[in-house]
C-alpha cells in the first residue's frame, strides 16, 4: 500500500506539470494586460511599456514559463503584479477562511446527508424517502447565490441571529468563527449534502437487498445493527467517493459563497486575480487547487482498503 | 441535582468565554472604529505607481499634501504653513507648518518634500507639465524649499494641491526616492492615520490607527482643503463585492459606510430610518463616448459631428439610473463645478436630432464601416450606456457591433491602433470624476497631440496650442478665457463626446458625524456617535 501510495503521488507530478502549462498557456492567449490596468489611465505608452518590462511581461513566454517553473520547484510561486506580495503569502492568508468553510461544509453534508439516506432506504417508498425526494431535489435545484442570498435575508437581516458577512479567525474564538461560517457552510451544503443523500439511500438499497442482509434479518439482528453496522459500511466505497468529488467541487462552488458573504478565502482571491491579469496569483491558485484535488482522490482510493477487505493496492 | 448540573455549566462556561473571544471582542470594541465598505480592491500601496481609486483613498488616510484644494479648487496650504512667489514668479517659496511627524516619529523635512515633488512629477500629468516650467529644487532650511522655475508657472500651487489622481503625496525621502515604476514597499506617512500593515490582507481586508502626533489644521474643512481630524481611533476597510451583501451588511450596522452604493439599491436603503443615503462627491461622475480618430469611421470629423447630433445625454443617464434627481445633462467639457465650466461651442450637442444626424451621417460619406464598440460588462452603467450607443447608431443606419468584455480586455485592445477586422476599435464609454476634468492641466481627455494623447488619439494642434497657452496665462480671468476658447475648439474636433454626468451617493449610519462634501473618499473628520 506504501508502494502504491508512493506511485500515485509521484504520477500526480506530471499531472500537475500538464496542468501548469495549460493554466500558463490559457494565461497567455487571454486578452487584458496587467501593466495596463495597473498603469492607469493617466500613463503614457512610453510609461506602460517601462512597467511592462519592470514586470519581466515583455519576455517571451517560453522564457517566462521556464523561469517560473523553475521557481515553483523551489516552492516559490512568485510576487503578485499588483500587491507585490509573495503569491505564496497570499495564498496562506487566504487558506484558513476557504478551509474553515469547506471542513463546516462536508461536516454539516456527511452529518446530515449519510444518516437522511440510510433513513430512506431503510423503508422506500415510505413518506420519509419521499421526503427526502422533495428535499433533495430542491437542494439540487437551488442556486448558491439563491440559497446564501435567502438565508442572509431570513436569519441575519431579519432575525439578526447571525451576521450578514464576514469571516472570524479561530485564534479570535470558535463561537465567533462559528458564527460567521454557519450561514455559507448551510448554503454550500445544501448541494452536497443533497447528492451525499441520494447516493448513499441507492447505495444502501443494493447493499440490503443482498443475501447476507436478509441472513441477519433472519437471525434476528436489530433492523439498527443491521442499517448502521452491516449495510452502511458496504454501501460506503460510493458514498465514500461521492464525497471526495464533493469536495473538489465545493472549491469551485466556494468562489460564488465566498462572494456572496464576503469571505476572504482562495475563491474571492482567484475572481480578483482573474479580474486583474495578476498571473502569478492566478498560476499559484491553480496549482495549489490542483495539488489538493490529486490529493483528495489519492485519499479516496485509500480509503476504500479501509471500507472493503476485498480492496488491496 | 439540576441546579448542580446547572453551576457546573455557568462555571464552564465563564472559564471558557476567553476561549471564545470574549476578550479580544472587548478590546476591539473598547476603540472606535469606522468600519466602510469600500468599493474597490486594495492591491497596491503606492499612489504614485498607481492611480487605482483605491489606493488614492488609502493614501489620502496614510499620507499629507503640501497644498489641497478646497471646494472652488482654489489651493490652500495643507502641510505648508505658506508660500509665496517671488523674483517676478520666477521662484516658489514654501515653508512647512512646525512640528510635522511622519509615522516613524521622524520630522517631516524640506528634502522629503522635494524627494516626494520629484517623484510624483515623474508619473502624474499636470506634474509633468509643471516640470516643464521646473528648472530645479532646493532645500533652504529642514522646513524651507525653493522651487526655481524657467518662466512663471502660476498653476503651481493647483498642482501640487490637485484632488484628482495623482496627488502630490509626501512621503520619507527614502521612500521617495524608489524609482517611480517600481512600488514603495513601506506605508510611512505623516497623514492623520497609520497603516496596520499587518492586519492587510489585500483584496479582502485593511485597517488603520488614529496618529496621535498628527497635527490638524485649524481651518474648517473645506473639500480636502482644511482641518484633516482624525475623529475616530481606529478605520477598517471590508471589500464586499456583492452589492446585496454589502447593503444588507449596512442595514445590519455591522458596517457603517459604503463608499458606492449600487443605485437600484438606494430606495431600500432609504427606506431605512438609520441610513443615510446622499451625494458626497458634488462633482459627481462625468460618463464620455471616447472615440477612435486613427481608423474609419471616426476618423472622419463630420461623422463624429452627425453622432454627437444624435446623442440625447438624458437617454443615456437614464438607462443608468431612473431616478432623475440623480442625473445632470452637462454641454461641457469641464465639470460642472469647474471654474470653466461653460456651454459655451456645445450647440452641435444640444442637435438631439436623429434625422438631423441621419442626413449629416449621408453627407460626411459614411460607407458602412463597421463600428465596434468595447462594452465593459462588470460595470453595470457603462455596459448600459454602451449599449444605448449601439442602439442608437443602428437606428442611424450604422453598421455597429458590441463586444462584451471585462475591464481588463478593454484596457488592452483601446490601446491598438489597427483596423476593427485586426483587433481595433471604434468606440468605448469610459468615465471620469468631476476633478478629473476640472481644468486642462488634468483633463486627460482633452489632449490632442495624436500618438501622445489617450487613448483615441485625436490630432488637433490648435487644441494643444491653447493648453500651453492656458499653461502660461498669467491671471485666471486669462486662463478662464482660454479654457473654454480650448473647449469650442473641442466641440468642432470632438475628441471625444460628453454623455452627462450622475451624482455620485455613499450611504451610511445615522450615527456617524462629520461626513462632509468631498471630491474624494475621505474618511477624516469623520466620528461615530
Amino acid at each position: 500500500m506504501l508502494a502504491y501510495t508512493v506511485r500515485r503521488l509521484l504520477t500526480a507530478v506530471p499531472v500537475m506539470g500538464v496542468v501548469a502549462l495549460v493554466v500558463f498557456s490559457l494565461l497567455y492567449l487571454t486578452p487584458g494586460d496587467p501593466a495596463q490596468v495597473l498603469a492607469g489611465d493617466t500613463a503614457t505608452p512610453e510609461q506602460i511599456a517601462k512597467i511592462r518590462t519592470s514586470l519581466g511581461l515583455d519576455e517571451e513566454a517560453h522564457l517566462r514559463f521556464a523561469r517560473w517553473l523553475w521557481h515553483v520547484v523551489q516552492g516559490d510561486l512568485g510576487v503578485s503584479i499588483f500587491s507585490g506580495e509573495p503569491v505564496t503569502h497570499m495564498i496562506g492568508q487566504r487558506l484558513q477562511p476557504t478551509f474553515s468553510l469547506l471542513l463546516l461544509a462536508v461536516v454539516i453534508s456527511v452529518g446530515l446527508g449519510v444518516p437522511f439516506g440510510v433513513a430512506a432506504a431503510a423503508r422506500p417508498d415510505s413518506w420519509r424517502d419521499r421526503a427526502l425526494t422533495v428535499f433533495t431535489t430542491l437542494g439540487f435545484s437551488l442556486p448558491a447565490f439563491i440559497a446564501g442570498y435567502a438565508l442572509a435575508f431570513l436569519f441575519a437581516t431579519t432575525l439578526k441571529w447571525l451576521p450578514v458577512q464576514g469571516f472570524t479567525p479561530l485564534s479570535d474564538g470558535p463561537a465567533l468563527w462559528l458564527r460567521n461560517l454557519i450561514l455559507p457552510a448551510v448554503t454550500l451544503s445544501l448541494v452536497y449534502g443533497a447528492i451525499i443523500a441520494r447516493v448513499t439511500r441507492a447505495s444502501m438499497l443494493d447493499v440490503l437487498s443482498e443475501d447476507y442482509i436478509r441472513t441477519a434479518r433472519a437471525k434476528g439482528v436489530a433492523p439498527r445493527i443491521i442499517l448502521f453496522r452491516h449495510a452502511l459500511k458496504n454501501a460506503a466505497v460510493p458514498v465514500i467517493t461521492i464525497i471526495g468529488i464533493g469536495v473538489a467541487t465545493l472549491i469551485g462552488s466556494a468562489v460564488i459563497t465566498e462572494n456572496v458573504f464576503a469571505i476572504p478565502g482562495i475563491g474571492r482571491l482567484t475572481v480578483d486575480a482573474i479580474l486583474h491579469r495578476d498571473y502569478p496569483v492566478i498560476q499559484g491558485v491553480v496549482l495549489m487547487l490542483s495539488a489538493a484535488y490529486v490529493l483528495v482522490n489519492v485519499a479516496v482510493d485509500l480509503s476504500y482498503t479501509l471500507l472493503d477487505p476485498r480492496i488491496r493496492y | 441535582m439540576k441546579r448542580r448540573t446547572f453551576l457546573q455549566a455557568a462555571s464552564l462556561a465563564t472559564g471558557a468565554l476567553p476561549f471564545l473571544g470574549g476578550s479580544s471582542v472587548a478590546q476591539k470594541k473598547a476603540a472606535k472604529t469606522l468600519k466602510i465598505i469600500h468599493n474597490g480592491n486594495l492591491a497596491s500601496l503606492d499612489p504614485i505607481w498607481t492611480t487605482a481609486p483605491p489606493t488614492k483613498d488609502y493614501a489620502f488616510l496614510v499620507f499629507d499634501q503640501l497644498l489641497a484644494v478646497d471646494s472652488n479648487y482654489v489651493p490652500h496650504p495643507q502641510m505648508a504653513e505658506g508660500w509665496t512667489f517671488e523674483e517676478d514668479g520666477r521662484t516658489f517659496v514654501l515653508g512647512l507648518r512646525e512640528g510635522l511627524k511622519f509615522h516613524d516619529g521622524e520630522p517631516v523635512r524640506s528634502a522629503d518634500c522635494i524627494a516626494s515633488i520629484q517623484r510624483w512629477a515623474a508619473r502624474d500629468g499636470f506634474g509633468q507639465l509643471a516640470m516643464r516650467f521646473i528648472d530645479g529644487l532646493e532645500a533652504i532650511d529642514d522646513r524651507k524649499f525653493r522651487i526655481k522655475l524657467k518662466k512663471p508657472f502660476p498653476l503651481l500651487p493647483a498642482a501640487l494641491g490637485k484632488s484628482n489622481s495623482s496627488q502630490c503625496f509626501i512621503m520619507p525621502e527614502r521612500m521617495a526616492k524608489v524609482d517611480p515604476m517600481k512600488q514603495v514597499t513601506e506605508t510611512i506617512g505623516s497623514g492623520p492615520y497609520r497603516f496596520l500593515k499587518e492586519e492587510f490582507v489585500s483584496g479582502a481586508k485593511a485597517a488603520w490607527a488614529k496618529f496621535d502626533d498628527y497635527i490638524p489644521r485649524k481651518e474648517p474643512v473645506d473639500s480636502i482643503s482644511g482641518g484633516r481630524i482624525p475623529a475616530v481611533d481606529r478605520i477598517e476597510w471590508a471589500f464586499i463585492s456583492d452589492p446585496s451583501t454589502a447593503m444588507a451588511a449596512l442595514i445590519a450596522g455591522e458596517q457603517d459606510y459604503w463608499d458606492a452604493p449600487t443605485l437600484d439599491l438606494v430606495p431600500v436603503m432609504k427606506a431605512d430610518p438609520n441610513i443615510v443615503v446622499s451625494p458626497r462627491n458634488p462633482t459627481g461622475s462625468y460618463y464620455m463616448l471616447q472615440l477612435n480618430h486613427t481608423q474609419p469611421p471616426f476618423n472622419n470629423p463630420k461623422v463624429r459631428q452627425a453622432l454627437a447630433m444624435a446623442i440625447d445625454q438624458t437617454q443615456f443617464l437614464k438607462s443608468a439610473v431612473s431616478d432623475p434627481t440623480l442625473l445632470k445633462a452637462c454641454y461641457g467639457y469641464y465639470g460642472s463645478d469647474s471654474p470653466y465650466s461653460s456651454e459655451d461651442g456645445a450647440e452641435i450637442l444640444k442637435t438631439r436630432s436623429l434625422d438631423k444626424a441621419k442626413a449629416a451621417l449621408k453627407e460626411a460619406g459614411y460607407a458602412g464601416e463597421k463600428v465596434v464598440i468595447l462594452g465593459v460588462m462588470e460595470n453595470p452603467t457603462l455596459a448600459a450606456m454602451a449599449q444605448v450607443a449601439e442602439d442608437l447608431m443602428r437606428r442611424m443606419g450604422m453598421n455597429v457591433q458590441l463586444v462584451a468584455m471585462d475591464f481588463a480586455t478593454m484596457a488592452q485592445r483601446r490601446t491598438s491602433k489597427e483596423p476593427t477586422d485586426k483587433g481595433g476599435w471604434s468606440m468605448f464609454v469610459t468615465v471620469w470624476t468631476g476633478s478629473d476634468i476640472v481644468n486642462p492641466g488634468v483633463h486627460q481627455m482633452l489632449r490632442a497631440g495624436g500618438p501622445t494623447a489617450w487613448f483615441g488619439w485625436p490630432n488637433d494642434p490648435e487644441m494643444e496650442a491653447l493648453r500651453d497657452q492656458w499653461a502660461n496665462a498669467a491671471t485666471p480671468e486669462e486662463q478662464r478665457k482660454l479654457a473654454i476658447a480650448l473647449q469650442v475648439q473641442a466641440f468642432k474636433t470632438l475628441p471625444y463626446i460628453p454623455l452627462g454626468s450622475l451624482v455620485s451617493l455613499v450611504a451610511y449610519r445615522k450615527n456617524l458625524t462629520g461626513v462632509f462634501p468631498s471630491p474624494v473618499a475621505a474618511y477624516w473628520n469623520i466620528g461615530k456617535g
